[in-house]
């Protein structure tokens, strides 16, 4: 597994459910030096489920008694270049739509399409089944297609 | 790293063994005191996961009790234990290195490693059955530490030791209690007196006080004494 | 508006200010060398290949002498009551699964990574697999002494062999004890049970009732599976319950 592109993707992972840049690197390489002294599996969806649940432990644990809340519209504030006027528009209702999303569905689409991460290690994550993994980021995926598309006409 | 029970309680049939028990155990040697039969062994196995709770739950830094990450940083010394009648020492740490998971290269470095540190260099090689009390229980102090547990659970590990290995036993254990979480459960008072940071004390599968070691002043047993015989 | 452009999108809603401490965090591993040594944990095959060494050596013997008993008492007769012998086979796993209690090792091997559950998992299945493989050998054997086709042979020997391992985890699960009497009394039960009928009801042998012997099989098949996983998921509770 190559630790340093897995970085970038638990600070993503974390940053998303902490929203402070620096809370969430801390516990980033937090997660890593977990992870590094302790005793893994060989197989590397097995090695990634870990990661991901010491992250998410430590998330928790951070938020012990506070809600956690998912925020993904602040992130508009990141300058982005070169935007045509069309996309920009598309993503602020694709932002509308996220936010009817339940907290657990927008960590799925998070981890599987932001981060790559494979279905059986969300589905182990989640203890549902794969199949209940995929049905679901359909479902989601459908959703927002029909919103988008009811929004542009 | 801490070590959360949060409000657990275990019922056997017509007895409440544990009883709405919540404190925290961090890094250190925390005494569980009580006499036989106030619920030290069902405590102890409610935060190894072998008994599950009615009500209440046990975790360590978000991992429950019950899963494998859990138990890959636990190690747990019960009370009473045994062995394969056809084992030596050494085949038994093996063994336990087998389903702990270690690798062979692991299991051999730990393993010798070990058998050092608890003094059994002679007898490793010779069958569990001619080993004494005092050999075995020392044995089983050695497969507890195989995975370099971060939570190591210790039930009357005093129990069939001689002095002198008392003596050693509490010098092996306040080494490790500077990285580790230790609980150890006794009732014998004295076993505890130089090496534990925290107290806790037992009644009734009640839990009747909990302080650092301090707390409890020079005279340990008449601490004891004194707060068993408080009425709640 | 498809399913990429929409990943796509929410990808780049996902960015996020680059990380600050990568590099020194990754330099700081390498130079106190944590980076390379991550000790590992076996995988599930190695372990199954290490619990075979501790699987009790007279299990392996008593199948190994049965099977010779079966494929000897075929040769010599081709009746239908050395099919019955197979039932005795199951002995070997359902003692062997109540060894970790009988030795007191099931408190430690609970606590431990692979838990008593894989434990006794491994156990079963190795001994299963191993004894399953014996009979296949045994069946391809007898076969010509039989007037019936291999998959009849094979439904004859397999039926008492499962009947015996199902009637006796369902037995070990509610009345678990230590020595494994019942389980074995229950083996002798069902060997007796099917070597007496060839002589009650010897028209079970038959080729048209091939189908009932079928049908039995997968049942017998379906109803361990499930008994086995509902042991594996009850064996906490009353074991340690004083």
């Amino acid at each position: 597994m190559n630790l340093e592109e897995q970085y970038d993707r638990i600070y993503k992972y974390l940053y998303f459910r902490l929203h402070d840049q620096h809370t969430a690197e801390d516990l980033t390489q937090e997660t890593f030096l977990r992870f590094i002294g302790s005793r893994t599996y060989q197989e590397e969806n097995r090695q990634l489920q870990y990661l991901y649940t010491i992250a998410r432990n430590l998330c928790s644990q951070y938020y012990r008694d506070k809600m956690i809340v998912f925020i993904i519209d602040e992130a508009l504030d990141i300058p982005q270049l070169e935007e045509s006027e069309q996309s920009l528009l598309e993503r602020i209702i694709l932002i509308d739509a996220l936010q009817k999303f339940s907290q657990e569905e927008r960590e799925m689409l998070l981890l599987r399409y932001v981060n790559d991460v494979p279905v059986p290690v969300i589905s182990r994550l989640y203890h549902i089944s794969r199949f209940a993994v995929y049905r679901r980021l359909k479902r989601i995926l459908k959703k927002i297609k029909d919103e988008m598309e009811g929004d542009n006409g | 790293m801490e070590l959360i029970a949060d409000r657990i309680t275990k019922q056997y049939k017509n007895k409440i063994a544990v009883d709405r028990m919540s404190f925290t155990l961090t890094k250190g040697v925390t005494g569980l005191l009580g006499a036989n039969g106030a619920g030290k062994t069902t405590l102890m196995r409610l935060l190894c996961g072998i008994l599950n709770p009615d009500s209440g739950t046990v975790s360590c830094d978000g991992m429950g009790v019950g899963t494998e990450e859990y138990r890959d940083i636990l190690g747990y010394l019960p009370q009473d234990f045994g062995y394969y009648p056809e084992f030596s020492g050494k085949d038994f740490l093996f063994y336990m290195s087998a389903v702990k998971g270690l690798t062979k290269k692991d299991a051999d470095r730990k393993t010798k490693e070990l058998i050092e540190l608890v003094g059994l260099g002679d007898s490793a090689g010779k069958k569990v059955r001619t080993y004494s009390g005092g050999m075995r229980q020392r044995l089983g102090i050695a497969q507890a530490l195989l995975n370099d547990p971060q939570i190591l659970i210790m039930d009357e590990p005093t129990a069939g030791l001689d002095p002198q290995e008392r003596i050693r036993f509490r010098k092996l254990i306040s080494g490790l209690g500077r990285e580790k979480i230790v609980l150890l459960s006794t009732h014998i008072v004295s076993d505890l007196e130089h090496i534990a940071d925290r107290l806790m004390i037992m009644k009734d599968g009640q839990l009747l006080w909990q302080g650092s070691r301090s707390a409890g002043g020079e005279d340990l047993e008449a601490f004891y004494i004194s707060k068993i015989g408080e009425k709640r | 508006m498809d399913n990429g452009s929409i990943i796509e999108h929410l990808k780049e809603i996902c960015r996020t200010p680059e990380p600050e401490e990568k590099k020194a965090f990754f330099q700081g591993l390498e130079e106190r060398g944590l980076t390379s040594r991550r000790p590992e944990v076996i995988n599930y095959g190695d372990f199954l290949l290490r619990q075979f060494f501790y699987v009790g050596k007279w299990i392996w013997l008593l199948a190994a002498i049965l099977l010779l008993c079966i494929a000897g008492i075929c040769y010599g007769n081709t009746g239908n009551y050395p099919f019955a012998l197979t039932s005795l086979l199951a002995v070997g796993i359902l003692v062997e699964t109540g060894r970790s209690f009988r030795w007191k090792m099931a408190e430690l091997e609970y606590t431990a990574r692979f838990s008593l559950r894989s434990v006794m998992l491994a156990r079963m299945f190795l001994v299963g697999v191993v004894e399953t493989a014996g009979l296949m050998v045994v069946i391809l054997v007898v076969r010509p002494w039989f007037s019936y086709s291999l998959i009849r042979v094979f439904l004859y020997m397999m039926v008492p062999y499962l009947s015996a391992s199902l009637s006796g985890s369902v037995y070990e699960r509610k009345n678990r004890s230590d020595n494994g009497w019942g389980s074995i009394i229950i083996c002798f039960l069902s060997s007796g049970f099917f070597a007496a009928v060839p002589y009650c009801l010897s028209t079970l042998y038959e080729e048209r009732f091939t189908v009932i012997w079928t049908v039995v099989f997968i049942l017998l098949i379906l109803s361990l599976v499930v008994s086995v996983h509902r042991w594996i998921c009850e064996l906490e509770e009353p074991v340690w319950n004083l």
